[in-house]
Parts: C-alpha cells; sequence; structure tokens
C-alpha cells in the first residue's frame, strides 16, 4: 500500500482491510461495518461520530461533504491497513502465501479489530479508535508507517 | 379563629418573598431531565446551582470527557507534586546510586538514529521532560535528553511491542557502554517517597513506549526525574512494567556527540 501523493482522492489508495468503505465508492462509509466492529449502538457510534442519528440507518454515508467525519473515518482505515500489514508480517502463516488463505484473512482481520478498540499505551490508555475518528491520529498513522518504512501524504494524516 | 391569629395571618400575607437577583452570564441545559443546571461566571470562578445530585454526578461526566479539563487536572496534580518535591531535603546521591557498565538493548525503528536525542528533546519520554511539555507554570523544569535501553532485549522487545508488533524498519540493538555510569534506582527513591499518596501507582501507569509529542504537561515521572537530575547522576535505573523483575535505564545525554561519544550500537 503506497499512500503517497494522493491529493486528488486519498481514499483510492487504501486497501480497506475492515471493509469500512464501500468497495464501489472508497469516499462512502458503511456504517453497519463500523457497528460490528465496535460494538457500539447506533447512538453511541453516532455521538463518537459527532454526526446525528437517522445517519447510521443509512446504508452508505457519503463522506465527500462530511469534512470532520471523512478525516477521522480515513485515519481510521489508514491506521487499520497499516496495523493489519504488521500483523501479517508477524503472522508465519501468512509468510509462507503469496495470497492469503481466507483463515488466515479473518485471524489477521480479527486481530485488527481488536488492536482498533483496545486501549493502547502508545496513546495514553485510549483506543486507536478513540483517537482516529476524532481526527488526532496524525501521530500514531506516522510511528506505524515508520514501522513498516511507509511514506503517509499530508492528506490523511 | 381568634382575632390575634387574624392579624398575624394578614401579617405574614404582606411579607413579600425575597428572590436573589443573579447575574447569569450563560446557563446550559445538559440533559432532557427535568432538573436544569445553572452555570454562572462570576469573576473570581464558575458556580454550579443544581436541585438533583444525579444530574451533577452526569454533568461532571460530561466535562470529565474534554480534553481540556484532563489536561487541567493533570496540571493540578503534577503542581501538587512539585510543589511538594520543592519542600524536601535534597537525597544523598551515595544512597541511591547504581553503577553500570554492562551491555544494554534498545530497540527502535529504522527512521530515527539509534543514538539520537532529537526526538527525545523535543517530545519528551516516560522519565525525560521534552519540549512537548514544557509550561510557563513550571519554569523550574527544563527539559533534558534521555535514551532508554533494557538490560536483556527480551525486555527491550517486550516494552517496543506492547503498544503494536514489531515491523520490518524496527531494528534491535545491542549497545556497549564505553564509560562506567553512575545511575538514580529511581523505585528506591520512590520508595523512599512513601509520604506522598499513590506516588508509586501514579509513575508506574506512565508509559514508557507513548506518543510523547501529544502529551502536553509535564507527568508526575518527569517532574521526580528532573528533581533527581539537579543533584547529580549520569541516569536513571527502573523496573520493567512490561517485564516483571528486569530492569530498564535511561541515560541522560547533551546531545547526539556525548551520546555517540559514550555509546557503541550493533544491529542484532
Amino acid at each position: 500500500m503506497l499512500i503517497n501523493n494522493f491529493k486528488s482522492n486519498p481514499a483510492s489508495h487504501f486497501q480497506n482491510v475492515l471493509g469500512l468503505l464501500s468497495p464501489k465508492d472508497s469516499n462512502k462509509l458503511i456504517p453497519n461495518r463500523l457497528l460490528e466492529i465496535t460494538g457500539y449502538s447506533k447512538t453511541l457510534l453516532a455521538k463518537e461520530l459527532k454526526s446525528s442519528r437517522p445517519l447510521m440507518y443509512r446504508e452508505e454515508i457519503d463522506l465527500r461533504s462530511l469534512a470532520q467525519l471523512r478525516t477521522g473515518v480515513f485515519q481510521l482505515v489508514c491506521a487499520s491497513d497499516l496495523i493489519f500489514d504488521l500483523f501479517k508480517f508477524n503472522d508465519p502463516e501468512a509468510k509462507i502465501y503469496q495470497k492469503l488463505p481466507i483463515e488466515v484473512l479473518h485471524k489477521l482481520q480479527a486481530e485488527t479489530e481488536r488492536w482498533i478498540m483496545s486501549p493502547n499505551q502508545f496513546l495514553f490508555g485510549k483506543s486507536p479508535f478513540e483517537v482516529c475518528i476524532s481526527g488526532s491520529g496524525k501521530e500514531l498513522i506516522h510511528w506505524l508507517a515508520s514501522k513498516l518504512g511507509r511514506e503517509i501524504s499530508k492528506d490523511v494524516a | 379563629m381568634n382575632k390575634a391569629l387574624k392579624k398575624n395571618l394578614k401579617k405574614l400575607a404582606k411579607v413579600k418573598p425575597k428572590t436573589e437577583v443573579k447575574k447569569s452570564v450563560r446557563s446550559s441545559k445538559i440533559s432532557k431531565s427535568t432538573t436544569k443546571i445553572f452555570v454562572e461566571k462570576k469573576e473570581d470562578g464558575i458556580f454550579i446551582k443544581v436541585s438533583n445530585p444525579k444530574t451533577l454526578i452526569s454533568f461532571i461526566d460530561s466535562i470529565k470527557k474534554s480534553h481540556l479539563l484532563e489536561e487541567t487536572m493533570q496540571l493540578m496534580e503534577t503542581g501538587k507534586l512539585f510543589n511538594w518535591l520543592k519542600g524536601l531535603d535534597p537525597p544523598n546521591f551515595n544512597l541511591y546510586k547504581v553503577s553500570w557498565n554492562s551491555d544494554l538493548y534498545r530497540v527502535c525503528c529504522a527512521d530515527y538514529k539509534a543514538h539520537s536525542v532529537a526526538g527525545s528533546l523535543s517530545c519528551g519520554g516516560r522519565l525525560n521532560l521534552g519540549g512537548s511539555q514544557k509550561r510557563k507554570e513550571f519554569f523550574d523544569l527544563k527539559p533534558f535528553a534521555a535514551l532508554y535501553f533494557s538490560e536483556e532485549l527480551d525486555t527491550a522487545i517486550k516494552e517496543y511491542t506492547d503498544s503494536a508488533p514489531l515491523g520490518p524498519k524496527d531494528y534491535k540493538y545491542k549497545v556497549s557502554l564505553k564509560k562506567s555510569f553512575d545511575l538514580w534506582d529511581y523505585d528506591k527513591i520512590i520508595d523512599s517517597l512513601k509520604e506522598y499518596p499513590n506516588l508509586k501507582e501514579t509513575v508506574r501507569s506512565c508509559p514508557l513506549n507513548a506518543s510523547w509529542a501529544d502529551c502536553k504537561v509535564p507527568m508526575p515521572s518527569q517532574v521526580i526525574a528532573c528533581w533527581l537530575k539537579a543533584f547529580g547522576g549520569d541516569g536513571f535505573i527502573f523496573e520493567s512494567t512490561k517485564n516483571h523483575g528486569r530492569r530498564n535505564i535511561a541515560l541522560i545525554f547533551k546531545d547526539d556527540h556525548d551520546a555517540e561519544r559514550s555509546l557503541d550500537f550493533f544491529i542484532i
């Protein structure tokens, strides 16, 4: 995943490993997927995203007009892509295969989801989800990218 | 009813109830419950008037969530410790001294030079105050740089990978010391400061590997280290919170050249 030089559309460069963005249009968020990952209720998620509750009932939320939410979601997607790759790098099974078998992929996705929602020492006890969704995930993303030897565009972080 | 009683009742009816006139600058309704909370701002502070204690608790919780209050609360705690330490007698370094000249281990990202103190000086660390935590309220506390090591590789990896797994650009270093370092036994010092409530827990809660650039308030562990540094020593030795019974070491350096002169790094 090279997420550099994408001023036009940063979303198109994401791997979107957790499936948070729509496969058809990567500028659209799938709220149901976010509800699954977080385990939050619609009310709580709307509060976390600082958006209205009715939006959570939609199949997809267009992020183009919601600048603040867009930044938060993109940071979350970027961080989850990077941590997925780190887990993949450390997984002995993932090293064997060129293309990941579905079981390994699910295992890595579950690990990524767990990491996203767990309190993190690097973030002084806050979860990566909390930090990214509030738009403060810059340091976290740069740290994860540096571990992988990647560069991150200013558009995301 | 007798005449006297009638007179008294008439008098009482004439008395107008006293009303409090308050200049309310802003009022806020924080919940949908029937009880309203009025926040009055006066010159010398903010006054909150509530009739239902349950609403007050939810109001406090909602404020606690805000970053501003977290920062203010941390500042108050740090200030309390800072003033308390100022009133203490200087500790005798010889009583807490540990001399160290064995090899050390460090894990860090390839993007940063292993001996570079630039990041440490600007962002800070568990024991060293960085530019990010510099506050005018604590003008006595001056930033200084420190590099963090572990006495064995396993501990270094555990400290580093608690937040995220190792990546291809995370290098492991074996560090040999060119001279002996006199270190403060940090845990022994903390034990000696037992008059201060919950100091050990407070200090241990400060993470070693964290996004210190985001921390804008001096932490208690940093305040104690600043206080000790004024009385000498080349660094600190303290127990690892990730590998029980093993120790980490923080060495103080003036600049990159100072670190290069004192240490040799080997990638393993």
